[in-house]
């Protein structure tokens, strides 16, 4: 038998605390909603929103469809880090979207 | 948006799926309206897109309006002391225990024994309570004891406590955006170079091979530093670790010190360069691509050595450029090994030179990137207009380059190109 040795061992993982966040409450519906599609840069995801953008206009009566890319080109772009997406969103906030749709490829 | 009191809906390729779960549970402990959809969306034709568009819209459009959250209970257990854990085995046995626990990265470890935690923590004044961040991507409280804990596992003497606290305190700082380097699914590492008195008291190496094996410093620093990013941070591969390869550079990072003694008169050190005082001893820490390895024996000149330069260091190491503009406000690393910066000394020129000589050279044409780039509004707005023919270099302004002596003996220098929002945090090491 290998050497038995009784360890008193420290847990190398560390506690994670994180205030929870509660998720908004959904719409019922998207009529009469302003919808943001947010695009962030990353290579087909603004032809994937363009096609969501169009058959939310072809089926959601009286949707308002924001393009992120369009209103706001400087937010089509990787954020890197917690500080400018937290910029990003303030951007996006100010559009006053009901909800946001978000792309991210890759 | 969510903290700003709009319910988001996140399109993910299914390759990313759990990577996105996890890292929106590190953001509120929460998973997120995902909507998957069949990797991969990039680099594949719109008719494709469009399609998966097509397939994702009423799961979307049901994301949108029915999806309901769920949550796991938040546990707010004190981050100090850490859990004692009591085992009997053999050293292979706790091996053993931690790597199936996710605890080590496959390689052996020291058990970290009470005993040598409280040996480890002489090595610093700093107190074991002391926070000293939250490590990314699943945000585990780092305290000094933790990093104790993980410099006992990696063999780390007591006495480089100092420099490890300060290396982990740079990566922890937003800007240096660990959290992407550690979950991307580029080939990242961390690269630590050390300046100042505290390189040689305790023996961090400097000269030849100084980034490689043989050396204790460097070695267990690098290991300390990534078994903290996998089992605190929790930086794991598949997921959400994304890293298409990995690299070695995963195991053990890159820890050396700038060679100070073979710095070229009338040279600063990269500390001088950065604000400190020379007296300072410095951790500079970021995350970068693996570095282009610059041969050049055969130069007599710092212009035709700037030249041949010129075809190694490119902005396209990083993306840099229309693709993707941040790099280009970011800070390569040019280690210039000891007889390369003799060269380019011999001839009169200091850093500001070589740093205007590589900027000015280092370019390359607009057409070398592909026509698929997504960032040419952004990338025009930062360096301004441009053709085809335009010469892009590797920063928007030379004194953007960060370079340090690095190595010994040989015709060697590198080109470290900074990951995406990854900039360079110098931190004081203090005892």
């Amino acid at each position: 038998m290998k050497n038995q040795i009784k360890w008193e061992l420290v847990n190398p993982t560390g506690m994670v605390q994180i205030k929870q966040l509660t998720l908004n409450p959904p719409p019922e519906t998207l009529e009469g909603k302003t919808v943001l599609l947010r695009w962030n840069g990353k290579h087909n995801g603004d032809g994937f929103l363009n096609k969501i953008a169009e058959f939310l206009i072809e089926h959601i009566e009286a949707v308002n469809v924001i393009k992120s890319w369009e209103v706001a080109p400087e937010t089509a772009t990787l954020s890197m880090n917690s500080n400018t997406s937290k910029e990003f969103a303030r951007k996006l906030a100010a559009f006053k979207p009901d909800i946001v749709i978000a792309s991210q490829a890759d | 948006m969510e903290r700003l009191h709009i319910p988001t809906v996140t399109i993910v390729t299914s390759e990313f799926s759990s990577a996105a779960e996890t890292m929106s549970l590190a953001e509120g402990k929460t998973i997120p309206r995902l909507v998957s959809v069949p990797h991969p969306m990039g680099m594949i034709p719109l008719i494709d897109i469009e399609k998966k568009a097509e397939d994702a819209f009423h799961a979307i459009i049901k994301g949108a309006t029915e999806w309901q959250p769920s949550s796991e209970p938040t546990s707010m257990k004190a981050a100090y002391p850490a859990e004692r854990i009591e085992f009997t085995g053999s050293v292979e046995d706790v091996n053993k225990l931690f790597f199936e626990r996710g605890w080590s990265l496959g390689l052996p470890i020291i058990p970290p024994a009470t005993e040598c935690i409280e040996e480890m923590l002489k090595g610093t004044s700093r107190k074991p309570d002391e926070v000293i961040g939250q490590t990314p991507p699943q945000m585990g409280v780092l305290t000094i004891e933790l990093v104790a804990v993980h410099a006992a596992m990696a063999g780390c003497k007591p006495d480089y406590m100092p420099v490890l606290i300060a290396a982990l305190e740079g990566l922890l700082a937003p800007e240096a955006n660990w959290r992407g380097a550690l979950t991307t699914t580029g080939t990242t590492q961390s690269v630590v170079v050390v300046n100042g008195p505290i390189v040689k008291e305790i023996g961090l190496a400097f000269g030849q091979g100084a980034a490689g094996k043989g050396y204790h410093p460097n070695a267990t620093i690098g290991y300390a530093i990534n078994l903290i990013a996998y089992t605190v941070g929790g930086s794991k591969p598949p997921s959400p670790d994304k890293s298409t390869l990995g690299s070695p550079a995963d195991l053990v990072c890159w820890v050396f010190g700038e060679n100070e003694d073979n710095l070229p008169s009338g040279w600063e050190p990269l500390h001088v360069d950065r604000g400190f005082r020379k007296s300072d001893s410095v951790v500079t820490v970021m995350s970068s691509y693996p570095p282009v390895n610059m041969v050049d024996h055969w130069s007599t000149t710092p212009q035709e050595h700037i030249r041949w330069w010129s075809y190694v260091a490119s902005p396209l190491h990083n993306g840099g450029g229309p693709c993707f503009p941040l790099p280009m406000e970011q800070n390569p690393l040019v280690a210039v090994g000891p007889e390369h910066a003799q060269l380019i000394a011999s001839a009169g020129w200091n850093k500001d030179n070589l740093r205007q000589a590589l900027w000015e050279q280092a370019r390359i044409p607009l057409s070398a990137w592909p026509s698929g780039c997504t960032e040419m509004r952004n990338f025009v707005e930062k360096f301004g207009p441009v053709s085809p023919e335009s010469m892009i270099p590797l920063t928007l302004k030379p004194e953007q380059l960060l370079i340090v002596i690095a190595g010994g003996a040989g015709k060697h220098s590198h080109y470290f190109a900074p990951f995406g929002g990854c900039f360079p945090i110098s931190k004081i090491v203090t005892k």
